[in-house]
Order: C-alpha cells, then structure tokens, then sequence
C-alpha cells in the first residue's frame, strides 16, 4: 500500500479576481494519514473539497488511482467525506444513517443492518443504532459520521476539520482514537486542520498550507526540527527568526552572520546573501547550565518569564533590541531585569528558504 | 392599577373578542333554530338543518368538490412551491433576485384580478370553466405562499447534509425525496395545510371558474340568494368547522417550536 493513490497536479482555484488555491500539485500515498495544516483562508478546505468532488478547479486535474475524476461528481468517487457539522440526517435513525451509503448502492436491508452495526462497533458506539442524531453527544455524532463514511469502504476518507466543534480535551481524547482507527481500516485518510497540536498528534504527513500555496511538507518531526519556510516555522509552534548574511560557503554548509554570531548551518547560498534562520525558543536556554555543546550568544538582558509548567518561558532583549523567545530552567528562578548570557544549540539552527 | 380602569380594560378586551367572534357564534347557534327563520327568538336546539344539509345532494356535491379541488391543488402547490424553493435556496442563477420577488408577487394580487384574468386566459386558450380550471386557479395563489414558507426554512446548515446524501451515492432526486423533503417535513406539512384552508373557502376564483360542478362557497352563495334559512346557518358552521380544525393542525405543526 505504498503506491501513489491520489495525484493532484497543479490545481488552480479562483473565484473572480481571487486566487484560492494558486498551482499546488500534491501526491498522497496509499495508507497514510495526511494532514493538511494551514489558517482559515489558506485554501485548506478548498483542497479538500476539489478532492471530494465538492468543488471543481479552474485549472489543473485530480487523478484517483490513476483515474481522472477531476470533474467526477462525488457520488462517483471513491471518497468519503466527514463533515466539520457532522451533517447526520436528522430525520433518520444512527442505523439508517449509517446504511444509507449501502442503500444507495443497492444493498438490502438486512445485510446494511449487519454492515451498519459492524460500523457503529468499530467506532465503539453498538448501542447507538436505534438512536436519533439529536439525542447523541457531539463526540458520539462524530463518531456516527466516521462510522457511515468508513461503511461504503472509500479509498480515500476527507476529514474537514472534524473535531473542530469539540471541546479541547474531547478533541484529544478523539485525535487519538482517529490515529488508532485509521492503523486499523488501513484507509487513506485526508484531514484539514487549523489545529498544528491536532496534526503533530496525528499526520503521518503533514502539508502546511498558506495563501494558496503549500508552504511545507513532510513527517511532523521534519516540519517541527527543519521547517523550509518562515511561515512553516512560525506556524507550527513558536520560533525565533534571525535574519543574516552569508559570510562563507562550502558544500552543503553556510556560515552565516548573526545578531548571535557566527552560525555554520546546513544549506546551500552564496557567499553575501541575505537569508533568515529559525531557531525554537527551547534551543535558546536563559541561565542555568547548559547542555554540552551549547554556545554563549551575546549579553542579553531577561525581561519576562512566565511559568509553563514543565518550564519557565523566557523573553530576553540582545543589545540591539533583538527579541528572542527562549526557556529558563524552572531550578533557575530567574530574576527579571537581570543581565544573562543565553546559551545557544547552534546544531537546531534551521536556514529558511524565504 | 385603579379598579375603574381594570374594569375599563376587561370591557374592551370583551368588546374586541365579541366583535371577532359573537357574528360566528351567531351563525353556529341559529343553525341549530328548530324553525324557518334564523332569527330570535332562538327555537331549539335542533338538528333539522343539519339534515337537510344532509340530505341537500348539491350541497353534498359542492362539500365533495370542494374537498378534491383543495386537496389536489394544494398538493400541487407543495410540490412545485417545493422544487422553486429548493431551486433558489440551493442553486446561483441570472436574475435570481427580481425572479424570487416574481415568485411571491402574486400574494400581493387581489383574487378577483387572478380570477378574472384566469378567466380571459382559459377563454383565449378554449379550456373550459370547470373544477380543474378552478384548481389551477387556487395552485395560482398558494404556490407563491408555500413557496416562501419552504424557502424561508431551508437553511444553509441544510446544505453539508444533502452534500453528504450525494457524496454517500445519492442522485439528485434521492437527495430530494429521502433527505431534503423529510427534513422539511413539518414545513411540507404546514403549507399543505395553509393551501387547504385557503381553497376550502376561497369563493371569486371558484365563482368565476366554476360552471356545472361547483365548490361548496359557490353552492351556498348560490343558496343565499333565495333568502336567509337555518340551513345555510349550518353549512356554514360545517365549513367553519373543518376550517378550524385546519388551522389547529397548522398550529401543531407551522407554529410548534422544533425540537433542537
């Protein structure tokens, strides 16, 4: 199942004189779960839409195992879609709802009843069949809507923002049985998402969307660790930005001229280019003892620190007036005002591409 | 609050009810006069009207036609006020907002200019004056009212749901018939309903597009014109019955607040 299920090459969206969705050209691989990350208006949904047959783009094609479904409707796509609403019919019992995928592909009643109860068990709910939608919990709604998309075994399941309307430990509890889920059907599974803590929790394959374009893509930890853009960066979690110029470069590496200093990072730039550095603010440590390996950045002065638990927030000011966002070890109990030399993981410094 | 305007009050609020209803109360008590005039002194109770209006095979007629004509020209307003509604809550097209005003702007029509006009259309077309020609007649005036109650309840959180029906393998007329109309159930129902009531006593249009068989308002129009007897007293409490019986189901339903 490693196969290149979906292709999707530079699809183009635009209504009127606006740019939805601007050439973004994606392949998902059969099996995983991709997530697409990005903030409202990135063209997230739009992607998803185009996918399920929802929308049709102004330029550019959708191929399903190799097949052009760019202007199939969605009754003819092997997609499913879960809706952000859950948009149960509310007329019909959870069992009817659930089968009424297979009653529109000619199932008989009674093995939909049998297929239907196996769905609700598989999303833990068996005793929901004879409900009505208006009487279950909202996680159980969702749980329902998973149920009846899984049920007509789609190749490709679509997610839009599905644990959007629940409450954030709900919604946790609910990442965690969908990563689960999805291990066991197997089922490719599409999910947008504006929550970067959701995609972490979840994607196999994380694409950061932004203005209609993909920003970045790749594991969680490569998106974290090795953001390829500003934007990726700044996205997913917190990082500090640190503009320079290239001073020397050989192979594959760049020494780069900071506010920090000197920095050797990975990448390839001219000599006496203007690039930008991200670094997360739990590479910049604010007093305390430092890791081996770690190098002392200039004198800052710490004006803040706020108590996160696990550890101390810190912002600290360069002489410039650089702010940096970094951590304080919790044992430092650190005073604000008082002068510092943080302590810097240069081997975390990550070169961006914009 | 001082007594005297208390009372004040309550002698108003007797007057405005009294106004409204004591010309009913009128009618529905002398249909039960036991002799020939529906006048005082009050003779009764008695039930001889009733018989007669029983036994009155015109008067009968008029109820049964009267029945079929509201029936099916309100089913037929549902059913295309329906498609129109779903037509504009669901679909972007050229001129879709002067076309929505075209489709409500007959309410605002007096039923004597559609009923005359009607008449001069079927005239100039050679369809006859008949029940069915009355029936197109009352589809005229309360497709426009079913229509503007469907649409203003199809809502947009209606949408995704329909859009999951298709995206489930649902074509279009599925989507219509075992998700969009059941949803709007209670709103189908009420304008069905809405639509009886006004064609069950709607008399200018039947009038003037009726000939040989005739509705039950034009049956006792035709009645009245040979002077005042108990028995169109009780006719009349019949439809007046069966009106209210109308309107409390569109209570039960239209006016019910939803569930969740």
């Amino acid at each position: 199942m490693t196969d290149t299920l979906v292709q999707m090459s530079a699809i183009t969206q635009r209504y009127g004189s606006l740019t939805v969705l601007d050439r973004v050209s994606l392949d998902i691989t059969g099996g995983e779960f991709l997530v697409l990350l990005g903030p409202s208006g990135s063209g997230k949904t739009t992607l998803l839409n185009i996918l399920g047959g929802f929308a049709q783009p102004t330029e550019g094609r959708v191929l399903i195992s190799g097949e052009d479904v760019t202007h199939t409707p969605p009754a003819k796509r092997p997609t499913a879609t879960v809706f952000q609403d859950y948009a149960l019919f509310p007329h019909m019992t959870v069992g009817n709802n659930v089968g009424f995928g297979l009653r529109m592909r000619g199932v008989g009643s009674a093995a939909r009843k049998v297929k239907a109860r196996e769905a609700l068990a598989m999303v833990g709910l068996p005793e929901a069949f004879g409900r009505k939608p208006h009487q279950l919990s909202g996680g159980q709604r969702q749980r329902v809507a998973l149920a009846r998309s899984l049920v007509v075994e789609p190749l490709l399941l679509l997610l839009d923002e599905p644990l959007g309307a629940l409450d954030l430990k709900l919604r946790r509890q609910m990442q965690d049985e969908l990563k689960a889920l999805q291990r066991r059907v197997g089922t490719t599974f599409v999910h947008v998402t504006h929550d970067q803590e959701e995609a972490m929790a979840i994607a196999d394959r994380i694409v950061v969307m932004n203005a209609g374009r993909i920003e970045d893509q790749g594991t969680p930890e490569k998106i974290y660790l090795q953001p390829a853009t500003r934007f990726a960066a700044l996205f997913m979690g917190e990082s500090n930005i640190l503009e320079g110029r290239v001073v020397a470069a050989s192979s594959g590496r760049a020494t780069v001229e900071t506010i920090l200093g000197r920095m050797d990072v990975a990448g390839t730039r001219d000599v006496g280019a203007k690039v930008s550095l991200a670094l997360r603010p739990e590479h910049i440590q604010a007093g305390g003892t430092a890791p081996a390996g770690w190098v002392p950045g200039p004198e800052a002065t710490l004006t803040e620190t706020l108590f996160l638990g696990a550890h101390n927030r810190a912002r600290i000011v360069l002489p410039d007036g650089t702010l940096l966002l970094a951590r304080a070890p919790l044992s430092a109990s650190p005073q604000q005002g008082v002068h510092i030399t943080p302590m810097i993981d240069a081997n975390r410094l990550v070169l961006l591409k914009d | 609050m001082p007594r005297p305007l208390n009372i004040l009050t309550g002698v108003y609020a007797l007057a405005i009810y009294g106004f409204i209803f004591l010309p009913v109360a009128v009618l529905v008590l002398f249909s039960f006069q036991g002799t020939l005039i529906p006048v005082p002194p009050f003779n009764g109770p008695s039930l001889r009207w009733y018989n007669a209006v029983f036994a009155d095979r015109r008067l009968m007629a008029g109820l049964w036609n009267s029945f079929l004509v509201a029936v099916f020209s309100s089913a037929l307003s549902v059913f295309l006020g329906f498609l129109a509604a779903y037509g504009f809550a669901r679909f972007r097209f050229p001129g879709k907002g002067p076309l929505n005003g075209l489709m409500t702007a007959p309410l605002s029509v007096s039923y004597l200019i559609i009923g005359m006009g009607l008449l001069i259309s079927f005239n100039w077309l050679g369809v006859p004056k008949s029940l069915i020609a009355a029936g197109i007649g009352h589809v005229v005036i309360n497709m426009p009212l079913c229509f503007a109650i469907l649409y203003s309840q199809m809502g947009d959180h209606q949408v995704n749901i329909e859009r999951a029906a298709r995206d489930l393998g649902a074509a279009e007329w599925q989507v219509l018939g075992l998700v969009t109309a059941p949803m709007l159930w209670p709103a189908l129902f009420a304008s069905f309903f809405l639509s009886v009531t006004f064609s069950w006593d709607e008399f200018i249009i039947s009038f003037l597009l009726t000939r040989f068989d005739n509705t039950l308002p034009v049956e006792i129009w035709s009645l009245l014109r040979s002077g005042l007897s108990p028995k169109t007293n009780a006719i009349g409490s019949l439809v007046f019955l069966v009106s209210t019986v109308l309107v409390v189901l569109l209570e039960l339903t239209l006016f019910r607040k939803p569930k969740s």
